[in-house]
């Protein structure tokens, strides 16, 4: 009776233990593959630069926005959706909510929180320390910049409550 | 008779389980490792507006100094034509996988995985 219980007691702690492992790996492996896919995607994004300003010397990210009376194609969110797109096997309507689909490693959905274009639209001096005010993400800014910050629930195997998953990625000219 | 099959069988289940998780521990290391050299590589590549042979040798370098995988069993496949500007570059490494049973008594698991990426080229003329 007493072995028996020995090694109910054993198998349980030992299940318990590999649930914690398998879950924490979840995390760690799906915080890495967003990161790397942000930074990819936000290098994308800034890529998609004006022409017309480009040739005044000034950085101006394709954001669909109006800038000296032109109207700039939504270029850099196209770009950077479609790098989180086959990167991390999800697919997303309007580049904001990117659901999972059957073969990727994510299962809940991902939402880009925040894309920042920090550029030469308005009148900057670099360097300067930006820092956004909700999500404690500073960092030191160098030239035109763009910032993705995304979030995403872990997708844990286990059950055992549910981890949160935040990651940003700047990509900058160095001026 | 029955006793000693029935043991014969936990022990063999047990040990399969036993060692389950410190394996897969190290599947997933060797994820990481291709994952990060891959990421890496592929921001390289973009500036060059190619997987040149010499990123994709020291890609495979990484992989066989730092994470010791056998350099014959990895294949880094590369867009080798020069891409310009806003076009997209891919590159692939498939690597060998590392056993997650001890014992080879179920299903057999692919022996080895892949993974691609895809990024924009900076390459300009």
């Amino acid at each position: 009776m007493g072995t028996a219980l020995r090694t109910i007691l054993l198998v349980l702690l030992f299940a318990i233990i590999t649930q914690i492992q398998f879950n924490l790996d979840a995390d760690k492996t799906a915080t890495r593959q967003m990161k790397n896919a942000l930074e990819i995607a936000t290098h994308d994004a800034a890529l998609a630069v004006d022409p017309i300003s480009f040739s005044n010397g000034k950085i101006i990210f394709q954001n669909g926005e109006t800038v000296n009376g032109n109207l700039l194609p939504n270029n850099a969110l196209e770009n950077f959706k479609k790098s989180i797109e086959s990167n991390l096997n999800v697919s997303s309507s309007g580049g904001y909510l990117y659901t999972p689909t059957s073969n990727s490693f994510f299962k809940n959905n991902l939402s880009l929180v925040e894309l920042i274009y920090l550029d030469d639209r308005v009148d900057r001096t670099y360097p300067f320390t930006y820092s956004h005010p909700e999500y404690d993400f500073t960092q030191n800014i160098d030239g035109p910049s763009v910032i993705a910050i995304m979030i995403t629930e872990s997708p844990r195997w286990f059950v055992g409550g549910t981890t949160v998953i935040r990651q940003a990625a700047v990509y900058e000219y160095k001026k | 008779m029955s006793k000693t099959l029935a043991e014969w069988m936990t022990l063999f289940i047990a040990i399969n389980i036993m060692f389950a998780p410190i394996l897969s521990y190290v599947d997933s290391l060797n994820r990481e490792a291709v994952e990060v050299v891959l990421a890496e590589g592929a921001k390289k590549a973009s500036i060059e507006g190619r997987f040149t042979p010499a990123i994709i040798q020291e890609m495979k370098d990484t992989l066989v100094n730092k994470y010791h995988f056998d350099s014959n069993k990895i294949t880094i496949q590369g867009t080798q034509t020069l891409t310009p500007r806003n076009q997209y570059i891919e590159g692939s490494i498939k690597a060998p996988r590392s056993f997650i049973f001890v014992l080879d008594i179920f299903n057999p698991s692919p022996s080895t995985f892949e993974k691609d990426i895809k990024i924009l080229s900076e390459y300009i003329n």
